[in-house]
């Protein structure tokens, strides 16, 4: 009797195995996958750069392109190329056009910070993208500037210290802009461990490297033994670059920016000593993924508040390896 | 008279052009903001301060020499002295504002100059 009951069981077993075994290899439907596809069909990101046409937005653009044409989203871009009264205006459009998301890229702390605010009340989501407005909205995806700005400042410090003059320019872009302000405070938090470092000029090139050399001609003259320049953007700072090399002397220039292929190849020619870059391809998947999470969650806009930093890529003649940067003429092909 | 504002165009364009061509070459790269920068409210202030009456009719050329080597000179001074950006800023636009403010205390419009036509 006991026999026949274990052979019962075991029987079963058996079959139950089989059964699951079966199951298995006939796959199982993902019960979220469905709902993944459908809420975010149809959807229309916004997104309103500082300008198209230079390096770090023409890479975040082509990111988000890439999840909107998969994910049946319509993607549109509005550029005021450089001017903050266009970008005001595209976004008060924006807010009656309601599209479900605007990606933001800020000229500066102040100009936007009561349009994203009402563009919020409004029940668009807003994320900010590397320079970031007073208004803190659902997300910034974008770099640790503070934590650049000491990096740099460290770079430079560690090639002017005893010996040398001591003598460094710091040369900002905009100096209101989400972006500088941060990097000034890491600038100044690794100056404060260093009273042997002077700053002899703060200037700013407005992000334009025609200014960027005027000034820095200016300062190189004034201060003929000035021994190291922190420059906040690289596309700016090759007209700080340029300044040195007509003047010919072994100024040390450290940058920051997006870590594109110019960066490597001025980095390997000597032109930078270093660049602290932020990359912009993570930082587009970043941009995705925030874009994502805000209309998967179902929340609604401006409840979110999360801060994503970018990390930091150190690019020296000691870290450069092929492929380390990225390229902003391969996106186009 | 045509033939003349057509030549002046060609050749206020051919030293834009020679401009273009030595900051392209200074700095391997174009600005393309440059034509929408605030640049041009450093021109009209060399303009001003060289004496050219904004409502025409009124100037001289070695006048603009002086007037862009002053505001090469401030613009320059004010690096050297590590003014603070937003403070030249402020500088710029008070000297801007009290330049037109003069010009047109001094060059009042009148008939004349009416029909030459607004900057």
């Amino acid at each position: 009797m006991a026999l026949r009951q274990i052979a019962a069981t075991i029987g079963l077993a058996a079959s139950l195995t089989g059964l699951a075994a079966y199951a298995l290899a006939a796959g199982i439907d993902d019960p979220r996958r469905a709902d993944y596809f459908k809420d975010l069909a149809g959807k229309t990101i916004a997104f309103v750069p500082v300008t198209m046409g230079i390096d770090l937005t023409e890479g975040w653009a082509s990111v988000m392109k890439q999840q909107a044409d998969r994910l049946g989203m319509k993607f549109e871009i509005r550029d005021p190329h450089f001017s903050a009264d266009a970008g005001a205006q595209a976004i008060t459009s924006l807010i009656a056009e309601k599209p479900d998301v605007i990606v933001v890229h800020n000229p500066d702390i102040q100009s936007y910070a009561k349009l994203l605010k009402r563009a919020e009340e409004a029940g668009i989501h807003v994320i900010q993208i590397n320079m970031r407005s007073n208004y803190n909205s659902d997300v910034y995806v974008g770099a640790d500037w503070i934590g650049i700005g000491e990096a740099e400042a460290k770079a430079v410090i560690d090639k002017c210290g005893a010996g040398t003059s001591g003598k460094i320019a710091v040369l900002q872009g905009q100096p209101t802009s989400g972006s500088d302000s941060g990097m000034m405070k890491g600038v100044e938090n690794a100056l404060s461990k260093h009273p042997e470092i002077k700053t002899v000029a703060n200037v700013a090139g407005e992000w334009d490297a025609t200014k960027a050399h005027a000034v820095i001609s200016t300062v190189i003259q004034q201060n003929p033994d000035l021994c190291g320049i922190v420059g906040f953007w690289d596309v700016m700072d090759l007209g700080a670059a340029a300044a040195i090399k007509e003047s010919g002397k072994p100024i040390v220039l450290v940058t920051s920016g997006g870590g594109e292929q110019m960066a490597c190849d001025s980095v390997e020619k000597g032109v930078f000593y270093k660049e602290i870059a932020y990359q912009v391809m993570d930082q587009g998947r970043d941009l995705n993924d925030m874009i994502s999470t805000v209309l998967e969650t179902g929340l609604p806009a401006g409840k979110l508040k999360a801060v994503i930093y970018s990390p930091q890529l150190v690019i020296s003649k000691e870290t450069l390896r092929p492929g380390l940067c990225w390229s902003a003429s391969a996106l186009k092909k | 008279m045509r033939s003349v504002i057509v030549l002046q165009y060609t050749i206020a364009a051919s030293i834009a052009y020679l401009a273009g061509m030595i900051t392209a070459t200074a700095v391997s790269s174009m600005n393309t903001a440059v034509a929408i920068s605030p640049m041009i409210y450093d021109v009209i202030l060399v303009v001003v301060l060289g004496g050219i009456s904004l409502s025409g009719g009124r100037g001289g050329i070695r006048n603009v020499l002086v007037g862009t080597l002053l505001i090469g000179i401030l613009l320059n001074g004010m690096t050297i002295m590590n003014i603070e950006y937003t403070l030249q800023n402020v500088i710029r636009s008070l000297i801007l504002l009290a330049a037109i403010v003069l010009d047109s205390l001094i060059n009042p419009r009148d008939e004349q100059t009416d029909q030459q036509g607004d900057i």
